[in-house]
């Protein structure tokens, strides 16, 4: 009875809003379900390790900003990183004709920007040409293309997109809800068609001309110190009892230097989040929970991941023609046995334990298990093995002659090699050491030397100047962000990038599945395909994967509806969920 | 005294072209170039990079970009364009410089004020207890670097609650009355201002005492005192006044030390000072935001000696400037 009373009061008030202004009941609402009922008002402060350089989300392409911007700006489509699928967001609904080559998209009626104008197709089509303009610099667009060709964006009726593709693209839906940031064409296209649309939207504009449809918008901005954002009123979802989302008045991302400030602003009690919290010092903010009232979440392994890989590459340098690499050495790296071997002296359990107190897993794959809908977990594992090591090299040969302790190839050449890595990384020190000793034990001459972040990224990507590397890459849960690694032509192809052809068959072989892969329309389909790619990857150890970091998040007990996840903004995916109780 | 300036200033004009100059050839000779953090991610596309390169002239010779750079600035007075953080080198500047200045100016004060009072008085009292304090304080505000002060005052922040840790403003800021706001920066300022000025707080204290008590032992003070002037007018008026001169030589030199001295303080303390702008752009081999500082701080050298040898020549009519 009490219930139904409340669904009658309800039902008033809508009726009472409706009546108050025709425009605002017109709009057809997101209603999330099967969250916790919050109220409205508070704030949360999160700490920012960097600061957002611009606001407009077409050129960011760093997270200080885009962590930002992801509450300001909204797409086409989303992506729900807790249920792990692409949901309405701006186009309320969308479908796809039998070809896969048309696909409609429904915009949802009444959505207006953070400045009240309402929000139409027109928008959808002027973001599309901005984002495709080759004179502004965006990552977005090289999503946005199937064999090298453009989508084509239609505008149907006001509230109809038709995009029009040259060919089937499997990661459609994905590249849509990563790539399409829709912007206001109230705001921006004069200044666009006058060439001056990077200087129309920065950090320099005022708050208030930076127009989204999101749930926050930006309040202030101080350089150094923070950026606040507010709720946005027009916000376009609602909770089940009708309360229009988000419930949070405030987000403020507080600027620190570094993690140690980081640490000791979480402590204070001065941020709400802590992330993020590197597993290193899980047990210092594990003891504190009770005092400060907060709980560290545990999300599991990290999307990102840490490897070992042998310079492959078999250039030369075009201005003096030396080779790359030495051409004995090359012959070492290139062999999928030595790589093998090499494999089995990583000591990934020991890294687990002594670099990261436990808190991290082994991993066998390029693709993390973390990444539950991708990840392979049947492909070929080599475990840390010194035996396995040394059989296989003595399989080729590679014995030590002179009694030195250090192997030879069968033409009398030490096997030895240096490895960089960048010296501003402890973690990444301590694993070189962890495999450096494995070297010895099983004769191979493996150093570490530590070198400049710049030197290290001139080596590998410009000079290739370097024997092996150890490095870690950020992750991401979709393959599709991924292509730059896996393509042989990639630039971030580590042990051989930018190759002309591919250099090896199997190689060879994983350019073809992906281009399979972005042919393919159905997920199944192409997690099969990935599986395959993984497989091929876990056979050939082009590279040794290391280890897999948990990651943590400390959060005040003081929120509702807190449900971090690994894909950034890990905290703050479901802000408009987020209330203070 | 003003063709003494007017020379000074000439005399600046290849210094202000040397610098750039300089700076740019050494930033080519580092290893890499800004884009070095976006070739690493995967989730660049190569054809971002390729457009950057251009656009930014990565791809031509560091002479090149001085030149061009050198053009803007004489021309339209364009410092450049800050890569990493999208927008010209001007504003990123301009937004940070007074926080630092603000930090700069209170942190001298407290020197100036409390260490030439302080100077003065244990050189009067020589091995009194006031003396012995004076100097112990000294030698640990001497000895005690910047990093570990700015830690154990970060402590005190965090362990007492007193102070705000980091920041300028607090977040009520907006809801305050300009009475209220004033105090709300100064709330913040005081220990920053406080670490950064210990060093040179000690050392001056220490200059000021060493000299005056030269002076002290001068023959013009027993004919002062002989005139039968008071002690006050003695050691104010004439021992002082005497002791003060290296100390506006010492004065023109840290003009430039403010803007590179607080780099430290800024980054423990988490204020939002230039500083911090300053060391980012270096590790991020940010060009033109690395040459905009690094002018600022000859300005600042140049300036400081030139304000300090006019004051010197007010303050001692036996220097005349030609």
């Amino acid at each position: 009875m009490l219930f139904r009373c409340k669904a009658l009061f309800g039902f008033t008030l809508a009726a009472l809003l409706g009546a108050a202004g025709a425009h605002a009941a017109e709009i057809e609402l997101d209603t999330v379900k099967g969250i916790e009922i919050g109220k409205p008002g508070g704030r949360i402060i999160v700490a920012a390790l960097g600061e957002p350089k611009t606001f407009n989300p077409i050129s960011a392409n760093e997270t200080s900003s885009t962590d930002i911007l992801a509450h300001i700006y909204d797409g086409l489509l989303g992506y729900n990183p807790e249920k792990k699928v692409i949901e309405p967001a701006l186009a309320a609904s969308w479908e796809h004709s039998e070809d896969y080559l048309t696909w409609t998209f429904h915009l949802r009626r009444g959505v207006q920007w953070n400045d009240g104008a309402p929000f139409t197709a027109d928008d959808v089509i002027f973001s599309a040409s901005v984002i495709y303009d080759e004179k502004i610099i965006n990552p977005a667009r090289s999503f946005l293309e199937v064999k090298g060709e453009r989508f084509k964006f239609i505008k149907k009726d006001d509230r109809t997109v038709e995009v029009r593709l040259p060919a089937v693209f499997g990661p459609f839906e994905r590249a849509i809800a990563t790539a399409v940031t829709v912007i206001p064409k109230h705001k921006l296209e004069a200044d666009w068609k006058a060439g001056r649309f990077a200087e129309a939207l920065n950090i320099d504009t005022p708050p208030k001309d930076v127009v989204g449809t999101g749930p926050f918008m930006i309040g202030s901005y101080l350089s150094g110190e923070r950026v606040v954002l507010v709720r946005n009123p027009h916000y376009w979802r609602q909770d089940e009892k009708g309360q229009r989302l988000p419930y949070l008045d405030e987000i403020v991302f507080l600027n620190v230097p570094d993690l140690d400030a980081m640490d000791v602003a979480f402590e204070a009690g001065k941020t709400d989040v802590h992330d993020p919290l590197p597993p290193d010092k899980f047990k210092r903010f594990k003891d504190g929970e009770q005092k400060g009232n907060y709980t560290v979440h545990d999300l599991g392994g990290d999307l990102g991941e840490s490897h070992f890989w042998f310079n492959q590459n078999t250039g030369s340098n075009p201005d003096t023609g030396k080779p790359y690499v030495p051409p004995h050495k090359l012959a070492w790296f290139t062999n999928r046995k030595f790589r093998i071997a090499v494999s089995h002296c990583v000591n990934r359990e020991g890294i687990a334990r002594n670099v990261f107190r436990g808190r991290a897993q082994p991993l066998y794959s390029p693709i993390s298990p973390a990444d539950k809908v991708w990840h392979n977990p049947d492909i070929p594992r080599f475990e840390y093995d010194l035996d396995k090591a040394k059989a296989l090299l003595d399989e080729l040969q590679y014995i030590d002659r002179n009694g030195d302790g250090i192997r030879e190839d069968p033409q009398g050449r030490k096997i030895e090699f240096l490895f960089i890595t960048n010296r501003e990384n402890d973690i990444r020190e301590r694993m070189g050491a962890i495999l450096q000793e494995s070297f010895q034990q099983v004769g191979i001459d493996g150093r570490m030397k530590l070198v400049d972040f710049n030197t290290l990224v001139t080596a590998i990507a410009d000079s290739f100047d370097y024997e092996a590397c150890l490095l870690g890459l950020t992750g991401s849960d979709n393959p599709l962000n991924g292509l730059n690694v896996f393509r042989s032509s990639a630039r971030t192809h580590s042990w051989f990038p930018n190759q002309k052809t591919p250099a090896t068959e199997w190689e060879a072989k994983v350019d073809q599945l992906i281009e399979q892969y972005l042919a393919t329309p159905e997920l199944p389909d192409q997690v099969k395909i990935w599986h395959e790619i993984q497989r091929l990857y876990g056979e050939n150890q082009p590279m040794a994967w290391l280890v897999n970091p948990n990651v943590y998040v400390a959060v005040r007990n003081k929120f509702g509806n807190m449900r971090p996840q690994v894909i950034r903004p890990r905290a703050l995916w479901n802000r408009e969920e987020i209330f203070v109780k | 005294m003003r063709t003494y300036i007017l020379r000074r200033l000439v005399q600046v004009i290849p210094i202000l072209l040397l610098v750039p100059f300089l700076t740019f050839f050494l930033i080519d000779l580092a290893p890499g170039n800004i884009l070095d953090a976006w070739k690493l991610n995967p989730q660049i596309p190569t054809e971002v990079i390729e457009q950057m390169t251009v656009q930014y002239g990565l791809d031509q010779p560091w002479y090149a970009r001085y030149f061009s750079w050198l053009k803007g600035a004489v021309l339209h007075l364009d410092m450049g364009y800050s890569v990493s953080n999208k927008r010209p080198v001007a504003p990123v500047i301009g937004e940070r410089l007074f926080n630092t200045f603000i930090l700069a100016l209170l942190a001298t004060c407290i020197e100036w004020f409390v260490a030439i009072p302080l100077g003065i008085l244990s050189a009067t009292r020589q091995y009194s207890w006031v003396d012995k304090i004076c100097s112990a304080i000294a030698f640990l505000g001497l000895s005690i670097p910047a990093v570990f002060l700015s830690l154990l005052a970060l402590l005190f922040a965090k362990e007492t609650g007193w102070f705000p840790i980091g920041g300028l403003r607090s977040l009520e800021y907006d809801t305050f009355t300009a009475g209220q706001k004033v105090l709300d920066i100064l709330h913040h300022l005081f220990l920053p201002a406080a670490v950064l000025a210990a060093s040179g707080l000690a050392s001056y204290m220490r200059q000021m005492r060493g000299n005056l008590l030269d002076e002290l032992r001068a023959d013009y003070l027993i004919t002062a005192r002989a005139k039968g002037l008071s002690e006050p007018v003695v050691i104010g008026k004439h021992a002082v006044r005497n002791a003060l001169n290296p100390l506006i030589t010492l004065f023109g030199f840290s003009l430039s030390g403010l803007l590179s001295g607080s780099v430290l303080v800024e980054t423990v303390m988490s204020y939002p000072g230039l500083g911090r702008t300053v060391v980012e752009a270096l590790f991020a081999q940010d060009e033109y935001l690395v040459v905009a500082s690094l002018l600022m701080g000859t300005v600042l050298l140049i300036a400081g000696n030139l304000i300090a040898d006019i004051l010197l020549a007010l303050s001692d009519p036996r220097i005349r400037l030609q």
